[in-house]
């Protein structure tokens, strides 16, 4: 089932948030090589629409500064991976009601800063244990914190909502996409 | 150091002109082409990944 190569491009991203044009192809990777172009899937996560935590890695200062703003998103807000045949709507966690990002139901946080090291982010079940079976579909994005900065690590987690929907019924997307 | 320059160029005003401006684009050329490309991979704003 997962059959894209390092450097391929297999998926697009789509964050209304960041605007309704916003969409950023992903790359197969997290070198250097292909974070220079885009957006890089961390090779060993899920890939969208499964079970696990689809992990994307993306630039925040230069090559296109991808995941600049993603500090703007909030709970709730819809991450669209869109692939050759499929659209896949994840939504941010947190507490869509009140906008606390620290608390969703899941005890997973939508969005936290933590250390470089932190791989347990990407973990199946985001911040569970790295070998643990995945307790849902979720989505993580990480990029560099504070902006210009090494130091920590901006991350988003948002799970998937609802099922995937195929391009034939739905060729110009969901809703969500124009949501914001 | 330009007026060093400027009194070591052969040649009339327009000539040491043309000079100077060729010596300005190839300092320019190195940076961008060279310096700044072999500096950039060094920065800490490139490490957006958790390993």
């Amino acid at each position: 089932m997962h059959e894209s190569k390092l450097g391929d491009a297999f998926a697009v991203l789509h964050i209304p948030r960041l605007g309704l044009d916003y969409e950023r192809v992903v790359l197969e990777g997290t070198q250097e090589k292909q974070l220079s172009q885009g957006p890089g899937h961390y090779t060993d996560t899920a890939m969208p629409g499964e079970q696990g935590n689809v992990s994307f890695a993306g630039h925040r200062v230069g090559k296109g500064s991808p995941f600049l703003e993603l500090d703007l998103l909030v709970p709730g807000d819809p991450i669209v991976v869109e692939t050759a045949d499929s659209w896949f709507v994840y939504r941010m966690l947190g507490n869509v009601a009140t906008g606390d990002i620290a608390a969703d139901p899941s005890g997973i946080p939508g969005r936290q800063i933590v250390r470089p090291e932190d791989v347990e982010v990407i973990s199946p079940t985001p911040n569970g244990a790295e070998d643990a079976a995945p307790t849902g579909a979720y989505l993580t994005l990480t990029t560099c914190h504070p902006r210009y900065s090494a130091e920590q690590r901006l991350i988003i987690h948002a799970s998937l909502d609802g099922a995937a929907i195929s391009k034939a019924d739905m060729p110009n997307g969901p809703a969500a996409l124009s949501e914001r | 150091m330009y007026g060093w320059i400027w009194q070591h160029l052969p040649g009339g005003r327009g000539v040491k002109a043309l000079q100077a401006l060729v010596l300005v684009l190839a300092v320019v050329a190195l940076l961008l082409f060279v310096v700044f490309p072999w500096v950039e991979p060094h920065l800490p704003f490139n490490d957006v990944t958790v390993d």
